[in-house]
């Protein structure tokens, strides 16, 4: 079993109906929270780490077809959307295993991390993930996590953008990707949120592991690359 | 079609056959073209405007309207939209900005977005189409939107394939009503209001909005 799944069940102990699961994980962030201050490419917003472009009408017709609501990340968030006056009561995704998908392991061989936890995760018309942290290791104590930097999480676009489909980091916004685009960011310091307000479904690729010298060299290649843009 | 029967007929299609945008998604965005035009910015204090407007809003439901192409798009059931109180021109820190606009005959709707509402891409349809066919002259209306707060992560407001976010208390864009397709969402934690100012346009209107392009 990967450690971080084992340890990710601790947050259960919690009730989050009685606390903000929002300033728990906000107190380990290292975020300036400035919504005012214009976003940098890298730690302060994503990485684009580069295209992983296949064929994946397949591998999207197999998922979406037996991908399962993800109801209950809003009800382990229900205080804070309690807060908000808004009703926990509604799916913010779909997902699925993909380890019998061939196009989508390949991408996670690419990527090479171990012991990765892979999953397609489809956000339709009217889903929304609201501003969160997120919480890869559970912290079931208050401190931080020991070694951040040795996971990571990649996401890659298994469709070309649509009109209405946005992924926020910080305080950037991607929009009007290409299929197989992949981006990463500091899952332990950047909030973000996801939202389909379009007509099409938004299929993508979510894959959290440990870092190897692959995963570090082709991230370190992607952190070059964007600061020949700066 | 009767365009009242929205569960059975397609208001989005129904709209974007008047669309004259080429609804090309590879196409980058052109601001003032094809996008949004950025007007300027209207700062003032609108803290007690927001609370006035805030106890009258109702829950809007718009997303009826567009229940066919809603199950077309497999999501049931819809989404909140936003909230809202029309007639609110009177109000004095939005009559000044409803005198800047230079329209006659202008309304202004006071529109809230709470966390997790959306309203899903669509065209405007400001004259109503109720003889199906093309408004005459859809240039002598224009819509403006004028932000009341400052950008909260999680916001964003979508006009064709160009985003606005990131904006300050104030900032007013205006685009082609007919033609672009748009849609607003908030995925964050905080409130989002907003003006939505509707007139026929003057002589001063179009030389703002010229004068606006230019600078873009």
């Amino acid at each position: 079993m990967n450690n971080y799944i084992k340890i990710s069940d601790e947050w259960k102990q919690y009730d989050w109906s009685k606390e903000s699961r929002w300033n728990h994980l906000k107190r380990h962030s290292n975020y300036h929270f400035d919504e005012s201050r214009a976003p940098v490419p890298g730690h302060d917003s994503y990485t684009y780490v580069g295209n992983f472009a296949d064929d994946f009408d397949e591998a999207i017709k197999t998922c979406s077809a037996r991908c399962i609501d993800f109801a209950e990340w809003a009800q382990i968030n229900s205080y804070d959307f309690n807060q908000a006056n808004v009703s926990p009561d509604f799916v913010v995704y779909s997902r699925t295993k993909v380890d019998d998908i061939p196009v989508l392991m390949n991408i996670e061989e690419q990527i090479g991390m171990h012991d990765c936890h892979t999953r397609y995760n489809l956000q339709r018309l009217g889903q929304t993930v609201p501003d969160h942290i997120d919480d890869i290791f559970g912290r079931n104590t208050p401190g931080p996590d020991p070694h951040p930097e040795e996971v990571r999480r990649f996401v890659i676009m298994l469709d070309d953008w649509h009109r209405g489909q946005i992924f926020q980091v910080g305080n950037a916004s991607w929009t009007n990707w290409k299929k197989g685009d992949c981006i990463t960011w500091e899952w332990n310091d950047m909030p973000h949120s996801t939202c389909n307000f379009g007509w099409a479904d938004r299929p993508m690729l979510q894959i959290t592991g440990y870092m190897t010298d692959k995963s570090r060299a082709l991230l370190s290649k992607a952190e070059e690359n964007l600061n020949g843009l700066q | 079609m009767d365009f009242n029967d929205y569960q059975d007929n397609s208001r989005w299609d129904y709209l974007k056959q008047f669309s004259t945008w080429h609804h090309d998604e590879s196409i980058p965005p052109k601001k003032g073209i094809d996008g949004l035009t950025y007007i300027g910015n209207f700062a003032d204090d609108f803290n007690d405007a927001i609370a006035e407007c805030k106890k009258e809003a109702k829950l809007h439901d718009w997303s009826e309207r567009h229940s066919f192409d809603f199950e077309r798009a497999g999501h049931h059931p819809i989404p909140s939209a936003y909230y809202q109180v029309k007639g609110k021109q009177t109000i004095p820190v939005f009559a000044k900005i409803v005198y800047a606009l230079g329209m006659i005959n202008s309304r202004a709707t006071f529109h809230l977005q709470k966390p997790g509402q959306m309203m899903a891409e669509h065209h405007d349809n400001i004259m109503g189409r109720s003889d199906n066919g093309l408004d005459p002259h859809p240039e002598e209306t224009r819509r403006f939107v004028i932000m009341l707060d400052d950008w909260h992560r999680g916001q964003v407001f979508h006009v064709g394939n160009d985003s606005l976010t990131r904006w300050k208390k104030g900032d007013c864009i205006t685009w082609e009503w007919k033609d672009m397709p748009h849609s607003t969402a908030n995925s964050g934690w905080s409130d989002r209001p907003m003006l939505i100012v509707t007139g026929d346009v003057t002589d001063k209107t179009i030389k703002l909005v010229e004068d606006a392009r230019s600078k873009l």
